[in-house]
Formats: C-alpha cells, structure tokens, sequence
C-alpha cells in the first residue's frame, strides 16, 4: 500500500505555545487511521494544517507523494483533500439541498450537480431537510450536513474532525455504519475521535498524539495496552459519548 | 418539520408575477402621467439610484463585502464620458465602454489586495481609494478643471450625443439600464457564483475548505459591480450635464448608492430597488421641508442605522417575512423566489 | 527645507497618531472599525470651541472637561447604536458607523450652521525655533499630549484591572467570558476611551483649524490608514504610522504639491497592503 498523505516534520504554534511539534505520520491509501488523543494535543491543529486553512510554521504536507504545503486552502480541496470541521459550520440561511448543490456544482453541470445532490442527502438520510433552512437542521444532523457537503466534492482522502461527539449509542453505530460505507467507497480517511468505541470499531491502525508531539502509533490493540498512552489519559478515562 | 414550503404555492406566485407586470408599466407610462418635468427628472433619479443599488448590491449586498468607493465608479465613468465628448467629439454610448475599462481596472486592483485579507480590510481600501480618487480630479486642474468642475454645453437634440430638450428620453434610457441591471442580478444569483457568493458570505473557511476560490469570486463580484456603476455614472452625467468632484466623487455619494441596498434590502433581488423606490421621493420631500442643507444626509445615515438595528433584512424583508411575524396579507406575498434569496438576514 | 518639512510632518503626524490610537483601541478591543472616528474628532473640536466660547478659557485648559465630555458622548453612542449590534457579521458595523458619521455631521450642521468657526490662542503667535527649524507652538503642544495620552493608555492598560479585563477581551473574547469578564461593559470602555481619544485630537486641532461639520472627513481616512499600516490593534504600530503619514504627507506637500499629498499616504497603505498586509509593525498573520 501506498501512502495517500504523508505529514513531515509538522511543526505549528500559537504565541509560543507548540500545538503541533515535529509531527509525522503517514496515512495509506485506503485506510481508516485513527487520530486520537486528549484534549488540546493538537489533532485539530493537525487538520487545519493539512487542509491548509493554518500555515505550517515548519515541515510538509505531501499529498499522493507531491508536497501541497503552499498550496491555496480550495486547492488543497480540489486535489482530493475533503474536511468536516469540529463545530459544524452551516450555510445559515441556505437550504440544506443548497448548499450541498453550492458545492456539487463546482465540478458539474447544474443538473448533475442537483442529481447528485440529491442522492447524497438521501444517503446520508437528510432527503426529508431537503427544504429546510440549514440553521434550523437538529444539531446533530448539520454534522451530516457537513458530511454530504464534502463528500459532494469527490475526496480522496477524508479528514473526519469530531464527527460523533454528542450522539447518542444509537446515531454512533449509524455514523460508524456511515464512515465504513464512505471507506469503502475508495475514499481514505483520517478519523479524529474522542468515542473510543467508533474508534476501536473502524480503525485499522492508530495515531496518538499528546502535547503536540506523537506519542505512539501501531494497530488499535497494542496502542490502546500501551502504557504511555494510558498515562497520556490517566485521570481522565476513557472519553465516551454521554460525556462529551 | 418540512412544511415550509409545502409545494410551488401558485397563487402567490402568480400575485408576484402580477404585481411586478403592473410596476413595469407603471414605470413605462410614468412620464406620460404628468407635463411637470421636475416630476420626470425626480423618475430620472429614481432610474439612476436604482441602478447604483443594484450594482452595488452585487459587492455589498451579494458578497457582503461594504464599499465605500462606489462614488470613484461613478466618477470614472462620468469624467470619461466628459472628457471624451468635450476633446474628440466621442459618443457616450462608446466612450461607457472607456470608462466600465478603466473602472474594471480599479476595482480588480483594489479587490486583489485588499480581499487576501479579510475583515474591514475591503472596506478600509475602498475609502482610501475614494479619497486617492477624489484628491487626484482635484489635483489635474488641466484635464479635470479641479473643483470648478466641467461641463457639456447643448447644442441639439441627438441620441448620439446623449443630448434632449426633455427628461423623459434619459428617464427611458435608464428604465432599461434597469431593467437590464435587474436581470444581470437575477441571472447571477441563479448561476453559480451567486451561490458561491452566498455560501462565502456565511463562513468563508467552510466554502474555502470545500474548494471555492472565495478570493477569485468576490474579486468578480468587485469587477462586475464596480463596471455596472460606472456605465450608470456615464449616462447619469450627461442627464446632470455638470460634474464636479465634490458631487460626483464624495464620501456622501457613496453612502447615498449603499443605503439604496441596505434599507431595501441587501442581498436581495429587489431590495435596491425598493430602496431607491422609498428614499428618492423621501430625500426630495426632506430637501423641499428642511432646506437641502444636510437633512438629506440625516435621513440616508439615520435610515441606515434604524434598518440594520431593528431589520436588518431591510423593506423586502417585511414581505418576505424573515425571521419576524408577517401580517397575514403580506403572507400571501411571499413567493419562492424571495424565500431563497431573503437568505440574508440570518447571523 | 527638508528638515523643516520633516519637523513639521512629525508634529502633525502627532495629531494622527492620536486619532489613530483611539481608533486602534476600540478594533484591538471589538475588533471593529468606527467609521465615524473622523466625525467624533469633529464633535471634540465643537466641545471645545462651546466650551471656549462660554468660558473665554484657552482650549488647553479646558481638556478634563471637554475629554470628559467626550467620554460621555462615546457611552452613550455606544448604548444607542452599537450595542444592539454587538455579536452580528462586522458589516452592519461597517453600515451602522458610517450612518452614524453622516448623523452627526447632519445634526451638528443643523444645530451649529455649516459655517466655519475658529478658537483663538495665543500660543498661535508663537513659534518655536530650533536651529533653521520653527515649529507652531500649538502643533508641539498637540504632539506632547499626544505623548502623554498614549502613554496614559498603555498604563491604563497594562497596570490596573479594568484595563487588564479589557486587554483580556481583546486576546479572547471566548476565554475573557468564560473567566467572568464582563464583555459587553469592555467594549463600552474601550469605544469610549477610542472616542475621547479622537475628541482629545480634535481639541488640539482647534487652535490651528477652522471648526465646521465636515472637518473630520480627511482626518477619519487618514487615520484607518494609519492603523493598516502600523497594524491593526497596535497601540505603537498606530503611533509609528501616524509619524510616517504626518511626515509623508509634509515632505510630498513641500515638494509636489499639498493638494496631491493626502493620495499619496493612500498610495503608501495599498502598497503595504499589497506587501506586507500584516501591517508595517504587525505581529503576523491575521487572516480570518
């Protein structure tokens, strides 16, 4: 297998402090890689650098081998990188066909574009939203929402920031349903978790980050036995879906 | 959940359709209502202010991005079409294309670096370029006469030229400037970059991260409105047959064509025009009740903070009854169209 | 020649920077811009100029009272119009203070008559004179406050608690409510404080400058220019390019012409922007 994105030696900080500290890792064609870790160790960090919308202080991006690090935030899209963000961002004021439509007909012509952004909400079961303003969407749907927007966008690889906090046990094994059809659709993806329980279900392999550095990586069970990243979150167990 | 639109509600649709039909020919038959040709030249301004709103309801209203250099626009085109006419003897109707260039020019200069930032940036370069703008016809005595002004001297009546004995021809020419104008803003917020516009509007890093090129998009907003202003600018000059900076190229100027869209409505189909329905006529009357010394001003600035604080989605929103209770009457009103591009009072 | 010029843009940049710190605090704090920072400079010159007329009293003595007044006026501009507000997208700031401008331009205007006014003093007539250098004792005087207000500010900010709330607010404004800052009441401060400020320079102004309505005008563009080029949110960045723009506008208003002067401090902004749009003092990226 080869590697879809690659991360060099990713440094990023804010007023001194190191979100990101010469991070690298590689994600390979076709996997779902967990990125995990406590609060503030920089997985967040991480996505905005690799989709572009945080300059890297240091280190590269390397995107099916060619280095996107100076590339345009909607470049970096258009080459095949899709993004959901922590907090959902809705097209307020859009409908949900809209802005999903927005996006799709990018690379499409208009009646294309309302096909397929037709079929995506009925996949992603919003087919019901379709008219709805985006702001007045339940909460946990404009995740979905946000899901449908970029998937639209014909990614290649995924990066999934948060997408399950704050469902219930039922929406989670829904979402991870969701997330393995999405996989095995040929689309790569870089899951950033807290729900240990999706993660340990989809994951092939595991990335841990603590205080912006790597902590360890390797295959779901020996990461998650591995002494270190137990200390990484001792005291603060492990995260599940009531409490976030 | 999804009772919102239940289906293409026809009857509302078909009032729209009908008032519209009727305000159209009310327009066309407008001059033909009254001998009085202040009562024209008042449709003339209508006309002009209408179009001002709708081109910068494409920058300000569309893209949310507030100019404040639309004035310079107007002035570009004004003085090209002057200097052109006065030194070659050339038509306006070729040298609008002269002055729509060099406003393309500006405004794509402007826009490129001022939208890599986001922010007041826009707004912060628009007023330094309206100042740049202004002091500079100040400063070419020989080309601009500086603040005297210049002038176009009748000599007779020709389409050509630009020049009638009467307002109704300008009042007509501009109708269609109008007209036109409302279709190039209808057509653009059916195509796609009036959807990117509005999906930058809302939140930037989202459509940036999904691959819109938001930088790209508002600089083409920025172009196409600042060339649909200029070309009014041309026209409007040889109705006004007298320019000069302090009229033509103000701050007061610029505000007056941003209030048009904010008080009707920005970033709506109509709002400009129903803007500069409701304060052409009102400006007149303060000016005719107060005297023309700064009420008007008082009216444009105080209206401006009264819409956007208490309705921020301007008149048309009364009617399209965004996020406030709408009289049952005006329920009726509300067609599809307004209900997708009302999408602008949400925060 | 060239230094006179020089002297004579440092001392009016004095007057600019002053404008453009008032206008800095209140978008380091709201990170908005007041459009009508010209106009408050303006009704500054109007305070002074009423309170002179009904005292007989020098301007310069008459700085408490017309900076309290100031301070007054910026509160309560900012409970009717921008409170409201506060929380929406910055553009119905953008909209809601350039309205405010052309109010207070009206209202003045139909209260006080468009005519020009003047204060006189007697440090007019006197100038100052350093080797080939003379230097109007008003513009000096103007320069030295300015000095004493800034640093007023930065202390104000740096060593007392209201002032460290309101620096808190700026860094973050989610932190700042988490930790139980009262937000809303910062930005009243920081808007008002950036009022006085203008009102303060506009005081200064009135020794050298007629009082009409539509004063403020140059003044306001001329400032957010300044803030772009020291950076927006940079109390000494605002100093700095304050200094720069007096200077500039001097130096090209001796050897060009004064009428061409102001477009060239403009031209100096859109080539900073288009070089270095952080600002020419800024800390780094300021995107989104």
């Amino acid at each position: 297998m080869a590697a879809i994105l690659e991360l060099k030696d990713l440094c990023k900080s804010f007023g001194g402090v190191h979100a990101v500290n010469h991070v690298s890792f590689k994600i390979e064609k076709g996997e779902i890689l967990g990125l995990i870790g406590p609060n503030g160790s920089g997985k967040s960090t991480c996505v905005n650098l690799i989709s572009g919308v945080y300059k890297a202080d240091g280190g590269d991006v390397l995107f099916e081998g060619k280095s996107v690090i100076r590339t345009s935030i909607a470049g970096r899209s258009r080459m095949g990188i899709g993004r959901t963000f922590q907090s959902p961002k809705p097209f307020t004021g859009l409908t949900v066909f809209d802005s999903v439509y927005t996006i799709a007909m990018q690379t499409r012509s208009y009646k294309e574009a309302s096909k397929i952004s037709g079929e995506i909400l009925e996949q992603m079961g919003l087919s019901q939203y379709e008219k709805m303003r985006c702001e007045k969407l339940p909460i946990e749907k404009r995740k979905w929402l946000d899901m449908a927007r970029v998937l639209v966008t014909r990614p290649r690889v995924l990066l999934l920031d948060e997408v399950m906090a704050g469902l219930n046990p039922n929406e989670i094994d829904e979402s991870v349903a969701l997330v393995r059809r999405v996989n095995k659709s040929g689309i790569t993806v870089l899951f950033i978790e807290h729900v240990m329980k999706a993660v340990i279900k989809l994951c092939s392999r595991l990335v841990v980050l603590n205080d912006g550095r790597l902590l360890t990586s390797g295959d779901p069970d020996t990461v998650m036995n591995d002494p270190k990243v137990i200390a990484a979150y001792l005291g603060r167990g492990y995260h599940h879906a009531e409490n976030d | 959940m999804t009772k919102e639109k239940p289906s293409p509600l026809k009857p509302s649709r078909l009032w729209k359709a009908g008032i519209l039909l009727a305000f159209v020919v009310f327009l066309f038959l407008f001059p033909r209502m009254s001998s009085s040709n202040y009562i024209v030249s008042i449709g003339v301004t209508f006309c002009t202010f209408a179009c001002l709103g709708v081109s910068w309801n494409i920058i300000g209203g569309y893209a949310a991005q507030i100019s404040w250099c639309h004035s310079s626009f107007v002035a570009i085109g004004a003085y090209t079409g002057f200097l052109l006419f006065n030194h070659f003897g050339i038509s306006p109707w070729i040298s609008v294309f002269a002055g729509t260039g060099i406003s393309a020019v500006a405004a794509l200069i402007i826009g490129s670096i001022s939208f890599r930032l986001r922010g007041p940036f826009f707004s912060l370069c628009t007023i330094a370029f309206a100042e740049i703008m202004r002091v500079w016809l100040l400063f070419q005595k020989n080309l601009t006469q500086g603040a005297n002004g210049l002038v176009i001297t009748f000599k007779q009546e020709s389409f050509v030229n630009l020049m009638f004995r009467k307002d109704d021809a300008f009042y007509y020419i501009l109708l269609v400037m109008l007209i036109l104008y409302m279709l190039i803003s209808w057509l653009l917020q059916r195509s796609r970059p009036g959807y990117y516009l509005r999906a930058i509007k809302v939140d930037e890093d989202a459509a940036e991260s999904l691959g819109i090129k938001t930088h790209r998009i508002k600089l083409f907003a920025f172009v196409l409105s600042a060339v649909m202003t200029s070309a009014v600018g041309t026209i409007y000059a040889f109705f006004l047959t007298y320019i000069d900076p302090a009229s033509i190229s103000s701050m007061d100027l610029a505000t007056r064509i941003g209030t048009m869209a904010v008080v009707g409505g920005a970033g709506t189909l109509f709002g400009p025009m129903v803007g500069a329905l409701a304060l052409v006529p009102l400006s007149e009357l303060a000016n005719v009740l107060l005297g023309s010394s700064g009420s008007g001003m008082l009216l444009y600035g105080g209206l401006m903070i009264i819409v956007i604080i208490f309705r921020r989605g301007g008149i048309v929103s009364l009617f399209s009854g965004d996020g406030a209770p709408v009289p049952a009457l005006l329920k009726k009103l509300r067609g599809k169209g307004q209900a997708k591009n009302g999408g602008d009072s949400g925060a | 020649m060239l230094a006179q010029s020089i002297f004579n843009g440092l001392v009016m940049g004095g007057v600019y920077a002053l404008i453009a710190v008032g206008l800095t605090i209140i978008f380091g704090v709201m990170k908005v811009i007041n459009f009508a920072q010209g106009e408050c400079l303006m009704l500054g010159m109007y305070a002074a100029w009423a309170l002179h007329r009904a005292t007989g009293l020098s301007p310069y003595i008459l700085i408490v009272p017309v900076m309290t007044v100031m301070f007054l006026i910026g509160q309560f501009i900012f409970s009717l119009v921008i409170n409201p507000i506060v929380g929406r997208p910055p553009t119905d700031f953008v909209v809601v203070t350039m309205g405010l401008a052309f109010v207070l331009v009206s209202v003045i205007q139909l209260i006080f008559s468009p005519t020009y006014q003047t204060v006189v003093t007697t440090a007019k007539n006197i100038t100052i004179r350093l080797g080939s250098v003379s230097l109007g004792t008003p513009r000096v005087i103007a320069c030295g406050v300015m000095i004493a207000a800034v640093l007023a500010v930065r202390l104000f900010l740096k060593k007392t608690d209201v002032g460290r709330a309101m620096r808190a607010t700026a860094e973050n404004l989610e932190v700042a409510q988490m930790l139980g800052v009262n937000t809303r009441r910062n930005f009243a401060l920081a808007f008002a404080l950036g009022v006085t400020m203008a009102g303060l320079s506009g005081l200064l102004l009135t020794p050298i400058y007629y009082v009409f309505p539509n004063v403020g005008m140059p003044f306001k563009t001329i400032s957010m220019v300044i803030v772009v080029l020291g950076g927006l949110g940079s109390i000494g960045g605002a100093v700095l390019g304050g200094l720069i723009a007096g200077v500039v506008e001097a130096v090209l208003g001796a050897y060009i012409s004064p009428d061409l002067a102001p477009a060239g401090i403009f031209l100096i902004l859109i080539l900073v922007l288009a070089f270095r749009p952080e600002g020419m003092f800024g800390k780094g990226a300021r995107k989104a």
